[in-house]
């Protein structure tokens, strides 16, 4: 979009507005992966494919317990006896799950702090814009930073400690709380769940752990980025979040992977556990390669992310932003068990080029008065496909059950897609459920309007989009919704509806 | 009767050999009885029979019972909700000339109507043509039933520039004693450009006789040709139905659809339009009233495959007793169809504790200038309104009547018919005061 033939020519004659679509379109799609690089950091495999003995390793690696190994196994047993799931909206070549590594991890033992911390991850993260000293100081987040799979730095430890609140990579709370993660991993998403939760379950190398005590309000925004690197390694976080009687967290993760030619697999799983009168709130914000503009590489996102309201008045929001990834495959969920429970769920899920996206939520409404709330704003660009898939399910003891779901979508260029699956199934007639969905595009006016106030086209469709997903983007934190919004308007520079 | 059979499928299978009349020629015949042979019938792992489940149908095996006697005054009660029409009765499937109008009404109308059986030549060419270009995906096993195991039918096709004043009325009755009725009914209904047309179809059972229903009807509008097509279940609750309608609109067409689910045991409706030119409309309306058991399923699938064209559907549910409703209606809207105006709303009303709905509006959308929206609702009724009507001396069951009926209304008042209006009005009014209110 060139801002002065709008000044010159105000009268912004269709051809102009035609060419200057076609270019800015033509700019969208030359758009490439700006985090994309690799770092070079020496990293240790195991062979290449999955048997038992890899699971063994993977546990005895990280000096599981008896119970975790035998845990894995049992996943590993019966994910043999799964099948990947057929029904999504999306479309791409099989997964060899025989040629992937399932484990990898920078070389060194674990740092004890920052200075220990290879200089080169560090670097990484300063390249993705997230310091870890400056987070440290500046702006009092706490991040259990990830690359590939073993958590390499942890800070603000020990003031978390002081409130009693655990926040560590998970392979060291098998280790030193192994009651807690006993008593909470896999209660919201079982081994058994899915093909790629039960994958997880067999392999997981790491993530998160938090435990905030009854009635603690955690202090500060806690945070971890994950990022993926080492070429074919499938990555498998596993976090877990508890959230004890009348405690409050906030939690945030992040990503950004680099260029890859080869498809890369994700297949994390999340649980997080609200207590009564507990409050969790996860926010997401995802950029990880998307592949190319042919639509080659990127990375294969296959995420279970599951919530447990089991607390009575105990609430869980999902916040997501989803601009990465070349298939999506996410539905954080809430199961709304304990009375007055709160459920919600908010998103924004970009596609671009031959992004695929097939992301929605689950609403489980078991005890009485429950509520959720669903706001899900669709994008598509490009030649992508864009999918809203959610069910919001009233069980027969669910009294003066709640919901409101509002499903909209926008598309920019005729050549994408978007879809709204929504799933209603009530069996008590004193809920109250409600959906909405509708489609738009950016128009011509709204952009015409804008240009004619000085502002260019480009600047005009990232302005009307973020206009557009404001009520998601309202729900982040600080922090996110600034870096949020960056990322909206990277991905969208150029594109013109 | 020369072979026994323990369920549906394998009474199917046996009809495959049956050598008597069918109503189509092996063109359209063999494709769906090879299709029959070995087929499989939807479980609820396939994602459209996700929330309906065959068991009833699929067990029973229907047989003939040749000395049915059907009730004078009944079939004559059927014909009042469309007095003034031309009607057409058909009993256990077979055309009776009885209680049918004589086709000789119609002559030089324009307008002619057929029975499948007395169809030939160029006519019947024209029916198996409008069977063949149809739509309806070839998994769909029920359409292949009806194809393959059909004896007669209907067939009406209305000449260029005709705008016919008179509704036809199409009854078809079910009746049996002992043994399980099977009829598999074919309409075909051709509508040439710039014609317009009111039919109604209406099913019913006699009796407490066990009845299975698989129709199959196709239509096609040519070039701004217009057709209200009503289609009234009023069957008893022994009475699995399983219907498939396929709609092709061409350009500037108008097509009006109203479905009135108010008996059956299991009715599952499935019908699909697609427009196949530009600056088409389709407008679907219907209700779905359950009560005990039952369970209702309409299921819509709109094909907006050219730019201009509009759609809009309302379905409203009631749903009391352990009656299960489901709605499931998918829009597509594909890459070239700019301008589409789709829109569509599913809203239920649950009467009774063990009731329940599942509702799925889809939109699948490839193209970006188009205005679509979709919309579903499930509650009670409003607490509010109720208290308002019972404050001003109005006791709580006429107050959710009055509410309830008038929840139907917002989609019945739109039949433009009025006798067949005060027909579905008073059918539901009727449902409704059945119901026993559940005291506080």
């Amino acid at each position: 979009m060139n801002d002065e033939t709008n000044k010159i020519a105000p009268n912004n004659d269709e051809n102009i507005a035609m060419s200057d679509e076609q270019q800015t379109i033509q700019n969208i799609t030359d758009q490439d992966y700006k985090y994309g690089f690799v770092t070079d950091i020496e990293m240790e495999e195991f062979p290449k494919g999955l048997d038992e003995n890899i699971v063994r390793m993977i546990s005895a690696k990280k000096e599981e317990p008896e119970f975790m190994t035998e845990w894995r196994l049992k996943a590993y047993r019966h994910w043999r006896k799964q099948k990947e799931p057929k029904w999504p909206k999306l479309k791409y070549s099989e997964v060899d799950y025989e040629n992937l590594y399932y484990y990898a991890a920078p070389k060194k033992d674990g740092p004890k702090s920052l200075d220990e911390v290879d200089p080169e991850l560090l670097a990484t993260f300063e390249k993705l814009g997230v310091p870890l000293e400056e987070r440290e100081l500046l702006a009092g987040v706490a991040v259990d930073a990830v690359i590939d799979s073993v958590s390499v730095a942890t800070t603000f430890k020990g003031k978390l400690g002081e409130l009693g609140i655990i926040f560590c990579p998970i392979s060291e709370a098998i280790q030193e709380h192994p009651e807690l993660v006993k008593k909470y991993l896999g209660t919201v998403v079982p081994y058994t769940d899915n093909f790629y939760a039960t994958l997880n379950s067999a392999v997981f190398s790491d993530g998160s752990f938090v435990y905030i005590p009854p009635g603690v309000r955690c202090p500060m925004e806690l945070s971890s980025y994950f990022r993926i690197n080492a070429s074919k390694t499938g990555q498998f976080e596993r976090t877990l979040i508890v959230a004890d009687k009348g405690s409050y967290v906030s939690y945030l993760e992040g990503c950004t992977a680099p260029m890859r030619d080869e498809n890369q697999l994700h297949a994390a799983v999340v649980e997080l556990i609200a207590l009564d009168d507990a409050e969790i709130k996860y926010s997401t914000v995802q950029n990880w390669y998307a592949g190319n503009k042919e639509g080659v590489g990127g990375i294969f996102n296959f995420v279970t992310k599951r919530g447990l309201c089991g607390g009575k008045n105990s609430k869980i929001s999902w916040t997501q932003v989803e601009t990465g990834s070349a298939i999506t495959w996410k539905y954080p969920s809430c199961i709304l068990k304990g009375d007055n429970s709160i459920g919600e769920f908010y998103s924004v899920a970009l596609t671009n080029n031959y992004q695929q996206a097939d992301t929605g939520t689950k609403m489980i409404h078991l005890g009485k008065n429950t509520r959720s709330l669903i706001i899900s704003k669709g994008i598509s660009a490009g030649k992508s496909n864009n999918a809203y898939r959610g069910l919001v399910k009233v069980n027969s003891k669910a009294e003066n059950a709640r919901n409101y779901s509002q499903c909209d979508s926008l598309l920019i260029g005729d050549q994408c897609g978007a879809h709204t699956y929504p799933y209603l199934e009530i069996e008590n007639p004193t809920a109250q459920v409600e959906h909405e969905a509708t489609t738009s595009k950016v128009s011509e006016d709204q952009i015409f309007y804008l240009n004619q106030r000085g502002i260019s086209t480009e600047d005009a469709v990232g302005m009307i989009v973020s206009g557009y997903a404001k009520e998601v983007f309202q729900q982040l934190p600080m922090e996110f919704a600034v870096e949020a919004q960056a990322l909206m308007s990277v991905s969208l520079e150029g594109s013109v509806g | 009767m020369a072979h026994l059979s323990n369920n549906f499928s394998e009474w199917v299978n046996l009809q495959i050999d049956n050598e008597s009349s069918f109503a189509f020629s092996e063109a359209v015949r063999s494709p769906s009885l090879s299709k029959l042979a070995g087929g499989v019938f939807p479980t609820r792992k396939d994602e459209e029979w996700k929330y309906t489940p065959l068991g009833d149908l699929l067990d029973s095996s229907p047989g003939r019972d040749t000395a049915v006697v059907f009730d004078h005054e009944y079939i004559e009660s059927l014909k009042q909700a469309m007095p003034l029409a031309h009607t057409i009765v058909f009993l256990n499937g077979e055309y009776s000339e009885e209680y049918s109008d004589s086709p000789t009404a119609l002559e030089d109308s324009g307008l002619s109507i057929s029975p499948l059986s007395q169809l030939e030549g160029s006519a019947l060419k024209l029916a198996e043509d409008t069977i063949l270009n149809s739509t309806l995906t070839d998994d769909n096993i029920f359409q292949h039933i009806a194809l393959g195991l059909s004896q007669n039918g209907l067939f009406i096709e209305v000449n260029k520039n005709i705008e016919c004043q008179t509704p036809i009325h199409v009854i078809y009755i079910s009746t049996a004693h002992g043994v399980t009725a099977f009829t598999s009914p074919v309409n075909v209904i051709r509508v040439s450009s710039n014609s317009h047309l009111k039919v109604v179809e209406q099913y019913a059972s006699l009796g407490e006789a066990a009845v299975i229903t698989v129709p199959a009807s196709y239509i096609q509008l040519d070039d701004g040709a217009g057709l209200n097509y009503y289609k009234i279940g009023v069957e008893n609750a022994s009475t699995n139905h399983i219907c498939n309608t396929s709609v092709r609109v061409a350009g500037s067409g108008r097509f009006e659809s109203h479905q009135y689910l108010l008996g059956s045991n299991l009715t599952r409706s499935n019908l699909e339009v697609s427009f196949t030119g530009p600056g088409a409309e389709a407008i679907l309306r219907g209700v779905y009233l359950g009560d005990e058991n039952q369970h209702l399923d309409v299921r819509t699938y709109l094909d907006h495959a050219y730019p201009h064209c509009s759609s809009d559907q309302h379905f409203r549910g009631i749903l009391n007793g352990h009656s299960r409703g489901v709605f499931n209606g998918l829009v597509l809207v594909r890459e070239h169809a700019q301008k589409t105006d789709a829109q569509q709303s599913n809203k239920n009303l649950l009467l009774s504790r063990d009731a329940r709905v599942d509702t799925k509006p889809q939109l699948e959308i490839f193209a970006d200038d188009v205005k679509c929206a979709h919309g579903a609702t499930v509650g009670e009724l409003d607490s509010d309104a109720l208290f308002y009507l019972q404050s001003r001396g109005i006791d709580k069951k006429d107050a959710t009547l009055m509410l309830t009926r008038a929840f139907a209304a917002e989609v019945t008042q739109e039949i433009d018919i009025d006798s067949l209006q005060t027909y579905v009005q008073d059918k539901v009014s009727a449902s409704l005061d059945e119901i026993v209110i559940p005291s506080d």
